[in-house]
């Protein structure tokens, strides 16, 4: 039962579009929310009226405790104040409050209870309510011992379900325990016609058939709720072995419960054997008491001698009979008084037919023999014969309780070992379900893996050769192209040099362009060299200390920065994994850019770093002329300007290089810009 | 002796593959103070001809300088200076390496072979004929060099 419920519940959790579920099982948690405490209500008022209809449902049935029915009413509460919707701020606080002092009303009461319980101290909760006067209860007006439990189990879960932290799998498990309270309940009314519910009257206070029936409510409402959970739910590992450990307790519970059982079945048993034993000896002692009153009277009559000792050896037969009955009945004192009566009775009984037989012998009257001390001798064999019957009784007494009990052990039985390897099997399929897609899963993206694999190395390949052939691009870019240009560039120099008087101011202007485009094309082609080169010659990335290198940049630009009367002042910089020379190269970029477009006033720049994690974030802030945030992108691809080359000198190398150098650190390159205020330029590096 | 070097032309080895660079280098050594004589060899074997005096280059003489390109068709720029400095006769005239090459690994690898001197062929004109100029002044007047035996 528990394992078909735990995977329908594990089905519901997992279920990606359970919506109509979820919006359902909140009306069936609220309606049984509202049965609860109609049950509870309904108790309060039965006592408050002394209606056993109310109170027990039957006259003569264990009546639900007010305590319990005030637990029960708060219970209910609970689950609809968590239920009902609140929006605004102040009824959700409210709503909180009101529900974490419920909450502790319910486990108070129930805790105190136990401690009753436990400590055998009457606190005098029992009875605060009303007085409880029933003569079926132990402890007047103290709810059973098993509703405490369920109690404390349903505050548990309730908690579990309104808490607000995290807990892992917190909607199963309160599931499960809603489940618990609501078999419990099932239980506890099943044991009514099967058990009776005076088994339990000895020690505890049995549990009434109403709190049964609301437990049943309150678990289900449980259960249902627990449905709504948020949760986050356990790993795949954790799962199998609980499932395993739940599934192992459950056997091994079941095996010694049923080797208990069994024991307990043969002793019943022996002492059925021995039972009709001890009957056997009680019929044949009052069959020899017979004997002897028969044999005593023919002898009497015939006054043949024959008769007399027979009566007289039936003695015998009686006293060991009498023996053997009290060596039986050692362990019962009713039995043992009775066997001392009995030795004294049949005693003066042997007395008297001694002395009847005497008078007789003596006088050869057998009437007057026979009337002699035949009041007394007949007073005191009504009384054996009274201690016989009342002995034999108890003994008939104690074989249909031992039978009751034998029976109610092996209905147990028969009902709770089905049930257990049941609900054990349930957890054993579960965990071979859980098994068995995770080892499908896992098989699945095995051989997805490797045909990924396979097109991994391919993709490998491919990636190698393109990187290769980059690296020849890269040479052929540096040496091939730059022969023709450097050829272009000198040999119209050269030709302006040599023939400058024969050339006029036209021809000389065109020299002029040539010269500059083969120059400007040669710079290019470095500047692609450069950028191809930060991922291709990179070297490992290393911890290194970002304020060295923030040094080595500054020493750099040291006559740039000095042209410009610039004042760059710094943070201090932690240790980051950093390829030295290129990060040093994004520092040395970013505050020659921020020199190269500085404002009216002289540059100020401020680098400062903060701390995020894993990360550190290097902010290089300058008051120059800004950037427009609409450039955000554009500005970081590589030869792309915002300024004519006539206006700031430069390739559009600069800031693709940094964006290369950070993408290839783990990290990311940024701006954030005024217009005319200046700009602040953001990178992220992973720190040691 | 002093008289003997101011007579005596000097010889220079050009190995080149690009005639522009040659016509450059030829430029710049036309106006020298330094009367010497440029010899142009336009691959690698032609260059080892003319050094092992081979074929037509029976009668060449040995250059004081050998400037030095490294990608060079037929026989590699490289290969040739392995064999200059392997060679008892060859090793001690002054190689210097004349390139367009920035590349790290060449650096390393020509010095590696007992180059004297590595050089990058500047891009502007001007630079390139000062560095031309001052290649030849720095060899064949500042260094002391042994003296040829015969």
């Amino acid at each position: 039962m528990v394992s078909p419920a735990l995977l329908a519940l594990k089905t519901a959790y997992t279920w990606k579009e359970f919506n109509i579920l979820k919006s359902t099982s909140l009306k069936i948690a609220q309606f049984s929310a509202w049965s609860v405490i109609s049950i509870g209500t309904l108790t309060l008022i039965g006592w408050l009226f002394n209606l056993t209809l109310f109170k027990s449902v039957i006259d003569g049935l264990v009546p639900l405790k007010p305590n319990a029915a005030v637990e029960f009413i708060f219970a209910g509460l609970f689950i609809i104040i968590l239920t009902s919707e609140t929006t605004e701020p102040s009824g959700k606080r409210l709503s909180k409050s009101v529900t974490s002092l419920v909450l502790t009303v319910i486990m108070i009461i129930a805790l105190l209870t136990m401690f009753e319980y436990l400590s055998e101290i009457d606190l005098g909760i029992d009875q605060f309510l009303f007085s409880d006067t029933s003569i079926l209860s132990v402890h007047p007006g103290r709810m059973a011992p098993n509703a405490v439990l369920l109690f404390i189990i349903a505050g548990s879960s309730l908690f579990l379900i309104s808490s607000p932290k995290p807990i892992k799998n917190k909607g199963l498990i309160s599931g499960i325990l809603g489940l618990v309270i609501t078999s419990a309940g099932f239980f506890s009314i099943v044991d009514y016609p099967w058990f009776g519910s005076e088994n339990l009257i000895g020690k505890f206070n049995p549990m009434a058939i109403t709190a049964a029936l609301a437990f049943i409510i309150l678990g289900a409402g449980i259960f249902f709720l627990s449905l709504n959970v948020e949760q986050t739910t356990w790993s795949l590992k954790k799962n199998i072995t609980i499932g395993f450990i739940c599934g192992m307790v459950l056997m091994i519970g079941m095996d010694v419960y049923s080797d208990l059982s069994i024991v307990n079945l043969q002793d019943s048993a022996q002492m059925i054997i021995h039972t009709h034993e001890v009957e056997y000896h009680i019929s044949q002692l009052s069959n020899a008491l017979q004997d002897i009153e028969i044999n005593r009277q023919i002898y009497l009559l015939t006054g043949n001698k024959k008769y007399r000792d027979i009566s007289k050896n039936n003695w015998s037969s009686i006293n060991s009979e009498l023996e053997t009955f009290r060596k039986l009945t050692s362990d019962n004192p009713n039995q043992q008084a009775r066997t001392l009566q009995l030795t004294e009775l049949l005693n003066k009984q042997l007395a008297f037919l001694y002395r009847t037989f005497a008078s007789y012998e003596s006088m050869g009257n057998a009437m007057e023999a026979n009337q002699a001390f035949f009041n007394e001798r007949n007073e005191i064999l009504t009384k054996i014969r009274k201690l016989l019957v009342d002995a034999d009784n108890e003994e008939k007494q104690l074989l249909s309780v031992r039978e009751s009990d034998a029976n109610a052990i092996s209905k147990r039985t028969f009902f709770l070992v089905p049930l257990g390897s049941f609900a054990s099997t349930g957890i054993l399929v579960w965990i071979f379900m859980l098994l068995n897609s995770e080892v499908s899963e896992r098989l699945r993206s095995e051989s997805a893996l490797k045909k990924s694999e396979g097109q991994h190395s391919k993709l490998n390949e491919e990636l190698n050769r393109s990187n290769q052939e980059l690296e020849q691009f890269a040479y052929v870019a540096s040496h091939d192209l730059q022969e023709p240009l450097r050829m272009i560039a000198s040999f119209t120099q050269l030709l302006e040099r040599k023939y400058k008087d024969d050339l006029d101011d036209d021809a000389r202007e065109f020299i002029k362009y040539a010269v500059d485009g083969a120059t400007r094309m040669q710079r290019l082609i470095n500047d692609l060299l450069d950028y191809s080169r930060v991922t291709t010659r990179g070297k490992p990335l290393v911890k290194v200390d970002l304020a060295d290198i923030l040094g080595m940049a500054i020493a750099n630009l040291h006559t740039r920065i000095l042209e410009s009367c610039a004042m760059v002042v710094n943070d201090n910089l932690p240790f980051v994994k950093g390829d030295e020379t290129q990060l040093m190269r994004v520092f040395q970029n970013l505050i020659d850019n921020a020199i190269k477009f500085r404002g009216k006033e002289t540059p100020h720049i401020t680098i400062t770093s903060e701390i995020e994690k894993n990360n550190v974030i290097i902010a290089v802030h300058d008051n120059g002329i800004g950037i427009d945030m609409k450039y955000k992108e554009r500005i970081f691809i590589i030869f792309q300007r915002l300024h004519s080359a006539s206006v700031y000198p430069g390739t559009g190398i600069g800031l693709a290089v940094c964006k290369k150098i950070i993408e290839r650190h783990g990290g990311k390159i940024w701006f954030e810009s005024v217009p005319g205020k200046g700009t602040t330029f953001k990178f992220s590096l992973k720190l040691v | 002796m002093e008289n003997e070097k101011l007579v005596r032309s000097i010889d220079i080895l050009l190995v080149e593959d690009n005639p522009g660079d040659a016509r450059l280098a030829k430029e710049a050594l036309t106006d020298s103070k330094i009367k010497n004589k440029l010899h142009f060899a336009s691959d690698g074997e032609e260059a080892a001809d003319f050094l092992f005096r081979r074929g037509k280059f029976e009668e060449a003489p040995r250059p004081d300088l050998i400037l030095l390109d490294l990608n060079l068709p037929k026989k590699d720029g490289r290969e040739l200076l392995a064999e200059i400095k392997n060679d008892p006769h060859l090793k001690r005239i002054p190689v210097v390496i004349l390139t367009t090459s920035k590349a790290e690994e060449d650096i390393i690898k020509t010095y590696n072979l007992h180059a004297n001197c590595y050089i990058t062929k500047p891009l502007d004109l001007d630079q390139f004929m000062k560095v031309v100029r001052t290649i030849e002044e720095f060899w064949l007047t500042i260094v002391r060099l042994p003296t040829v035996e015969q």
